[in-house]
């Protein structure tokens, strides 16, 4: 499921981004945000520039395993419910954060659909190089947003050397991967919430993910105008 | 010249606010400021009235008062950008300038894990850099 890398002294995971950028990878993610900013000592960031920084997408995927591994696993190991509102919490502080800065530079939105458009168009494909694949509404305040194949899960696997290597019993296993799966979208959620509400749209998400590696997002939003 | 900036959360917060005059006038440029934000709000709920500006972060002259002129921005998140400036002929461009930069110098302060949202920036990086926008502000435009 996760690779361990040698995680042991992270107490805090954030601080991943200490790592130099773009060094592990060619594959390179354009970041120039938070978690890019978590990167850089202050005196290096240019100033009154557009910042432009990259930080490997490697990087990204192992800070999400470790996170998750790490809440899961070590400090809230008996209670996932607990363990999965920190990483959401990690999550839309990240979100609020980072609409904020992609935000900058364009003229404010009008309704809601338009910022929930941003969302899907500028703002996934700055965090996930893409844009989201299917936008649904019921015009009710709920949103699906679709992407058929989340990058952020693209490359996850399950554990070969599983524990239980006893118990072959598939829907087991499957039921395993599942929920090892949806405790790594707790953090995605928590972006899109937390953008979402710093848009002034305040909303719970939900991901659903029974046809990997497509992933759909349910965002229920509470306002009155709907 | 600038004599005041503040920056004002999306419920009227005041999440900085800072004036650069010698003189013992800092209420008097509050008091200003403050009154600013029903100017904002009306020109937020009236778009009509901004006509061509219709949407746009850079809000315009928001009214003259005294001596001062006061200038406007607005985010997407609902946080608003004040200027107080004793300079009458300004250039637009100017003004938007030092709000792009006021701008990226708040996200990049709000950006720090450490800052709460919604509560004062109090980052000492934020109030130099502020005051070096503030310092250049009108510099460009004179070459």
């Amino acid at each position: 499921m996760r690779e361990e890398i040698n995680s042991s002294k992270w107490h805090r995971p954030v601080i991943v981004g200490c790592m130099k950028e773009s060094s592990l990878s060619n594959r390179k993610l354009r970041y120039p945000t938070t978690l890019g900013y978590w990167a850089l000592p202050t005196f290096e960031r240019d100033r009154d520039r557009e910042m432009v920084r990259e930080v490997s997408e490697s990087c990204i995927d192992s800070l999400l395993t470790e996170m998750v591994a790490c809440y899961s696993n070590r400090f809230y190991a008996n209670k996932p419910e607990l363990a999965a509102r920190r990483i959401e919490a990690i999550g839309y502080q990240v979100g609020h954060q980072l609409s904020e800065r992609y935000t900058m530079e364009r003229p404010r939105f009008s309704d809601h659909l338009e910022a929930i458009k941003f969302i899907c168009k500028d703002f996934w494909s700055e965090l996930f190089k893409k844009q989201i694949d299917n936008l649904k509404t019921n015009h009710r305040g709920t949103f699906v947003l679709q992407d058929n194949k989340f990058r952020w899960l693209a490359r996850m696997s399950v554990d070969p050397s599983a524990d239980n290597v006893e118990d072959n019993s598939s829907p087991t296993a499957e039921n395993k991967a599942a929920q090892a799966m949806s405790m790594h979208l707790y953090f995605p959620c928590g972006i899109i919430r937390g953008a979402l509400s710093n848009l002034g749209i305040p909303c719970t998400v939900s991901a659903d993910i029974s046809s990997l590696p497509a992933c759909v997002y349910l965002s229920f939003l509470y306002s009155n105008e709907f | 010249m600038i004599v005041c900036v503040a920056v004002v959360g999306h419920q009227n917060n005041p999440l900085y606010i800072q004036s650069f005059t010698e003189a013992d006038d800092a209420l008097k440029l509050h008091h200003i400021v403050h009154c600013s934000l029903d100017v904002v709000d009306e020109r937020v709920n009236n778009p009509k009235k901004s006509g061509p500006m219709l949407n746009e972060t850079f809000l315009g002259l928001l009214y003259p008062i005294e001596n001062y002129k006061v200038y406007g921005y607005l985010t997407n998140t609902k946080v608003k950008f004040i200027l107080v400036s004793t300079d009458l002929d300004v250039k637009d461009a100017d003004v938007r300038n030092f709000f792009r930069r006021f701008h990226a110098a708040y996200v990049d302060a709000v950006s720090n894990p450490f800052h709460v949202p919604g509560k004062k920036i109090t980052s000492r990086t934020f109030a130099e850099r502020v005051s070096t926008i503030v310092r250049s502000f009108g510099l460009s435009s004179a070459g």
